[in-house]
């Protein structure tokens, strides 16, 4: 934590430039940091309603093949390397934007976030559906000798059931999307500037990613860094934290 | 009297297995009927077959008829005959919410919106089951906390919630303690005021203390129905003989 004798740990984390190769070095990583959570949140909240309704889909699906099928292609979509993902988000996502919306550049906080979204699906699907699944299979007859229907039973009974499962894979994605580099790097412009929805923006981890092989060793600039990386970290402990508690509330009575 | 349910020639078969076969059946209005049979014979499966539940398996062939107020179950729609009867399981199986949204859960299904009819059903039948002055300061407390025979009787008043006709009930106390046991008799009996009553039990003692009338399954025939007095002092058939004896099942 050398930087800190240089500046100030309040200083580092609001700064809002980020310039530590000019004569007056400036290392604040305030955009970044919003540019990380923004990504992320964006991600979350476009894989969250979709990867749910996959879930609740494949724990009701009574056909076994179907759903080994679709099982599989989820286990499948998880191990694509993020680079290839980078890849397809720059000629799907960026180009659609370009083309179809006649913007300036395609690449942008949006474009990274759904580009991820795509990325955590499966970890939402496939942590959600285990819960639901159970729970399903638990009470399935005994909800239609009720004389009820699977939709509502879906709605009324299993979603309900399953906060706590959503909640773990809402922070199981969350957490993955801080922390991906490649496929956000890629598409998402990498400037340090305070991001904007349909603007350019640059992630920690992408900050981190772009600039380790040329900063100078021990210089300030490598120090800043590094400690990046710990807010990052920081940040993410500290999130976790706040999910699990919230987590636990919300189960509590229902044990 | 009246004959709430007829099975005529009922079949069942479950892949290859034949589970019932040719049963003949008059299930009377407003009586405790009780089914008795060794493990294995069918019993379950008949239940299943009358609301029609076993259709959810895979490779089930069912022939025969089964009239429900002299019209083919099959002729109505599934969502109607299941709430006109109604099945209580052999394990207790509340659903993991609080105790009032337990009750409401198939009555919001099934029209019923509004608040104050929804308080007025649900604190009805849970003192139809002896259940309110238990829990009524803790309607919004978890279902899973109550105790086992609590729980049972929370499923019970959850099945009258949706008013049904006919209560179907496989085995309801047999995961249960003796004084448990004796609250349930007691509200079967109590039911069969307005509720025609078809109880599956493996309890021969049972089946003497609540049930109007008492049939045998054996291997999925009906071996012999009669009024509980005549079939226990009485048997006709050999197996039935040979059964209340202690020499199978």
């Amino acid at each position: 934590m050398q930087i800190f004798q240089e500046v100030s740990f309040l200083d580092f984390i609001s700064g809002l430039t980020w310039n530590p190769l000019a004569n007056e070095p400036a290392v604040g990583i305030l955009p970044m940091i919003l540019a990380t959570f923004y990504v992320s949140i964006v991600a979350v909240l476009i894989s969250l309603p979709i990867g749910i309704g996959c879930a609740l889909e494949l724990a009701a699906l009574e056909n076994e093949r179907l759903k080994g099928i679709f099982t599989s292609i989820l286990g499948v979509l998880a191990g694509i390397p993020s680079v290839i993902y980078g890849f397809i988000g720059l000629l799907v996502v960026v180009k659609f934007f370009e083309t179809t919306f006649m913007f300036a550049t395609g690449e942008s906080i949006l474009s990274g976030g759904i580009v991820l979204a795509v990325m955590v699906l499966p970890y939402i699907v496939s942590s959600a559906t285990e819960t639901m699944e159970k729970s399903y299979k638990k009470y399935k007859e005994t909800s239609q000798a009720l004389g009820v229907s699977k939709s509502y039973m879906l709605r009324a009974l299993i979603l309900p059931n399953a906060k706590g499962a959503i909640l773990t894979s809402m922070i199981l994605a969350f957490s993955r999307a801080m922390g991906e580099t490649m496929a956000v790097m890629m598409v998402i412009g990498n400037s340090p500037i305070l991001p904007k929805l349909l603007g350019k923006g640059e992630t920690i981890p992408a900050l981190i990613a772009l600039e380790i092989g040329t900063a100078g060793l021990g210089s300030l600039h490598y120090h800043g860094l590094f400690t990046a990386g710990f807010v990052l970290m920081m940040f993410l402990i500290f999130l976790n934290a706040l999910f699990y508690l919230i987590k636990k509330n919300l189960t509590e009575h229902l044990e | 009297m009246k004959h709430h349910l007829i099975l005529k020639d009922l079949s069942v078969a479950i892949g290859t297995m034949e589970v019932l076969k040719k049963i003949n059946l008059a299930i009377s209005e407003y009586k405790i009927t009780a089914i008795i049979g060794p493990s294995g014979c069918g019993k379950t499966t008949l239940l299943r077959t009358i609301n029609r539940l076993i259709e959810e398996e895979k490779q089930v062939r069912v022939s025969g008829e089964v009239l429900f107020e002299g019209e083919s179950i099959y002729q109505k729609p599934l969502v109607k005959l299941r709430k006109d009867i109604g099945l209580v399981f052999q394990q207790p199986t509340p659903f993991p919410m609080s105790i009032y949204n337990n009750l409401a859960y198939a009555l919001k299904y099934h029209g019923v919106r509004d608040k104050v009819s929804l308080d007025k059903t649900i604190e009805a039948k849970l003192r139809l089951c002896g259940l309110y002055e238990e829990v009524a300061d803790h309607l919004t407390m978890s279902a899973l906390k109550l105790s086992g025979g609590q729980q049972q009787r929370l499923c019970i008043a959850r099945s009258l919630c949706v008013g049904p006709k006919i209560l179907l009930m496989d085995e309801p106390c047999s995961s249960l303690d003796i004084h448990n046991t004796k609250i349930i008799e007691d509200l079967i009996v109590n039911l069969s005021r307005d509720y025609t009553i078809v109880i599956v039990t493996h309890n021969l003692q049972q089946a003497k203390r609540i049930a109007d009338c008492t049939a045998f399954i054996l291997g999925g025939k009906l071996m012999e129905m009669s009024n509980t007095e005549a079939f226990f002092t009485n048997p006709q058939a050999e197996e039935t003989k040979q059964y209340l004896q202690g020499l199978f099942g």
